[in-house]
């Protein structure tokens, strides 16, 4: 048995070595063969295509899905289309001809059409943007309500958060006094977990009952987001800093409505403190109040993009040496440690999703603890 | 390989080799600032876990939470580093 591995290791070491090899000899060959037709590979554009929300729903070479769009202006009202192309037959124009930063699929209203003739008649002049094409852009955008990828997959969780969790609730019922049955025994030590470490620690054994929906809703739906953007063609949804911050808005909301008395009498007259410090040290803190959430918004935010750039940073690597095609044996020699460290960065990523979670869970019991402190009896 | 570095070389964003520059040293920064932070975190954690391994329950809690949010102030910095980075 061990004669075999190590003859097998061996073989798989020479096997790569003799393909790291050979894939140099595309660079002599990249001088010689000018007629091949390839792409430049954009690794910016690549990555900015993969993180940002997308109006439609991608399954690469399997095929492709255009998500329904809902807009309203003034003038037209709200209107419901299956499809962007049935958006755009119906006289939305694609604003990514006017506008290069424009995302693909953001549309402008249909009255935009004529104005926009108008100065393609008039004038061609450099790449500059007229001041007219901003107006054109600025003041003929639609309020844009579409279901994008990203609402496709926050539905998604909606779903499998109320599916499973009335199926846990439902296992309560049923085995009521018998031990957990079920799914009801894997999330059982997750809740038991949320309230002895998170909820009871900083909220105290008498409040902490109002807080546990809130901090069980944040943990578990941001962890099930986290690990729906790890499969494949899925969204980003926690790497887009809409999400994260309408989360931290509605930790936020908890703060501010369970704050007592006591709380603002401190954050506004803090005792112990000179006077000249108070002038300084009020203003830090009324900050400091909004900070906190938005901290744990650019946390989330970027701890999830971070992980998904690498992860497309390294499948890059095949494209940006195989120049698209120009030395495809060096990209193909490549592919195989790059498929190497993607598989360890994913098995990472799925740990950083649950302790994102948790720490967003954990920072806004924090939070909240902080802000129904009852005053000790020593004053 | 070198047809795609002298490409870059001359390409139209030379203006903004500043901005370049100065994400990579901030992203290089900011990753070697939560090295070491997160560093001396775990090893005071192991330090404390040997003296007392009772207590590694809590120990433990209190060092995930210290390296998230030392994380995150790291995070800081590569969010701004990206905004540099992708600049037009």
């Amino acid at each position: 048995m061990i004669a075999e591995t190590r003859i097998l290791s061996k073989f798989l070491s020479i096997l790569a070595l003799l393909l790291t090899f050979l894939g140099f000899q595309g660079v002599a060959s990249a001088e010689v063969s000018e007629e091949v037709k390839t792409t430049e590979y954009n690794f910016t554009e690549a990555m900015n295509h993969h993180i940002s929300d997308n109006y439609n729903w991608d399954f690469g070479m399997l095929g492709h899905l255009e998500l329904p769009r809902i807009l309203y202006t003034s003038t037209t009202g709200l209107k419901f289309y299956p499809s962007t192309t049935a958006a755009i037959a119906d006289g939305w124009i694609e604003a990514h001809h006017l506008d290069e930063e424009a995302v693909h699929g953001a549309l402008l209203a249909p009255s935009a059409k004529v104005l926009i003739e108008d100065i393609e008649a008039g004038q061609h002049n450099s790449t500059k943007k007229s001041e007219e094409e901003m107006d054109i852009i600025k003041t003929h955008k639609p309020l844009d309500l579409s279901i994008t990828r990203n609402v496709l997959y926050l539905f998604f969780a909606f779903f499998i958060l109320v599916f499973v969790f009335s199926a846990v609730a439902k296992g309560y019922s049923k085995n009521k006094g018998k031990a957990p049955k079920g799914i009801q025994s894997f999330f059982e030590p997750i809740v038991v977990y949320i309230r002895d470490e998170v909820a009871i620690p900083n909220l105290g054994h008498k409040n902490y009952a109002r807080y546990m929906p809130l901090l069980l809703t944040l943990f578990f739906f941001i962890w099930f987001l986290d690990m729906m953007g790890l499969t494949p063609f899925s969204a980003n949804v926690t790497g887009n800093i809409a999400v994260t911050l309408s989360l931290s808005l509605f930790s936020l909301v908890a703060i501010l409505a369970s704050s007592n008395k006591h709380f603002w009498a401190h954050t506004l007259n803090p005792p112990g403190v000179p006077l000249a410090v108070k002038f300084i040290l009020v203003p830090v803190e009324l900050l400091g109040i909004v900070i906190k959430p938005i901290a744990l918004t650019i946390r989330l935010f970027a701890n999830i993009s971070a992980g998904h750039i690498m992860i497309i940073g390294l499948f890059s690597l095949i494209f940006i040496f195989g120049e698209s095609g120009k030395q495809a044996m060096l990209g193909h020699s490549i592919g195989i440690f790059s498929t190497l460290f993607v598989l360890c960065i994913s098995l990472l990523e799925l740990f950083v999703a649950i302790l994102q979670a948790f720490v967003f869970t954990l920072l806004t019991a924090v939070f909240i603890g902080q802000a129904i402190e009852e005053p000790e009896h020593h004053h | 390989m070198l047809s795609t570095v002298l490409l870059q070389a001359a390409s139209e964003n030379s203006h903004l080799w500043g901005a370049g520059l100065g994400a990579g040293i901030g992203a290089g920064l900011a990753a070697l600032g939560a090295g070491l932070g997160i560093g001396r975190i775990a090893g005071s954690a192991t330090e404390a876990i040997s003296r007392q391994p009772e207590a590694e329950g809590k120990i433990r809690g209190a060092m995930i939470l210290a390296a998230a949010l030392i994380e995150g102030v790291a995070l800081f910095g590569v969010v701004v580093a990206i905004i540099l980075a992708t600049k037009k």
